[in-house]
């Protein structure tokens, strides 16, 4: 490949099983497209697919609340393994 | 999960994923985009939504910035006092939805510095007062467009929300107006 086409390879949309980052960053690009298109049913299955780690899950809880968090089915294994069951309702 | 909030509530969290991816390319521009989608909901909910729901939204943004932005003591004290004075006009919606209670609550403002056009500044009150102020105050920051599109558009709600409650303080206390 020439170096033009590299870059713009290296640019694209990697749909990488170890890159949660840009498979977040299409799924934010399929929910806002769901939203302008009126779907917002899908537009939830967007959110809610989205990779989260423990830490993540804590600025969810802060921003949003835990009872965001229950209402839209997040994943919370990755909170519920560093911190515990529980961790939703507790102060950390 | 139906309801204007539930949406906002969304584009809020899609911010926060875009925050966090910000150094990938084309993410600045989806963030642009979540903005001007925030701006349009925030419209929404000033056109159709309750006092609850614009006071929801302060709530979600300040807990939003306190997350994301607040980087010195100065601003998380700012944004810990907003959302405290969220939690005292939340408070005084549940009192004034009792016109009985709400009228012995009333009749402890007698002066005037305590009144605004003949009804209490309550805490309601003053937080939509303080609010105002401060979005004020950020509307003559350097910032980009989206983010002054949700200034303002919230600015706008709060005002809303201002009068609307002080229609009801008037309602309430047997105003003639």
């Amino acid at each position: 490949m020439t170096a033009m086409t590299q870059a713009t390879a290296r640019t694209q949309e990697v749909h990488d099983e170890d890159d949660p980052g840009a498979r977040n960053l299409e799924l934010i690009r399929k929910g806002l497209a769901a939203f302008d298109a009126g779907d917002y049913a899908e537009m939830e299955n967007c959110t809610r697919q989205m990779y989260r780690d423990a830490e993540d899950l804590l600025s969810v809880k802060r921003i949003l609340g835990a009872d965001w968090i229950r209402r839209m089915g997040l994943d919370t294994r990755p909170a519920d393994e560093k911190y515990g069951h529980g961790w939703l309702d507790r102060d950390i | 999960m139906a309801g204007l909030i539930g949406i906002f509530d969304q584009l809020v969290e899609y911010e926060r994923g875009l925050l966090q991816n910000i150094h990938r390319a084309g993410a600045t521009r989806d963030l642009e985009t979540a903005r001007f989608r925030m701006v349009k909901m925030l419209n929404g909910i000033g056109a159709e939504g309750s006092i609850a729901d614009i006071l929801q939204t302060e709530k979600i943004i300040a807990q939003s910035d306190l997350e994301h932005f607040a980087n010195s003591k100065p601003m998380r004290t700012s944004l810990t006092g907003t959302l405290r004075q969220i939690a005292g006009a939340v408070n005084m919606l549940e009192m004034i939805a009792d016109a009985d209670r709400y009228g012995i609550f009333a009749a402890g403002f007698t002066q005037p510095r305590n009144l605004k056009r003949g009804v209490p500044c309550d805490e309601a009150r003053q937080f939509f007062a303080s609010q105002t102020t401060r979005l004020t105050t950020m509307d003559k920051m350097r910032m980009d467009d989206a983010s002054r599109a949700i200034v303002k558009a919230r600015k706008a709600n709060v005002i809303r929300a201002d009068e609307a409650y002080a229609e009801r303080q008037y309602a309430v206390l047997g105003f003639g107006q």
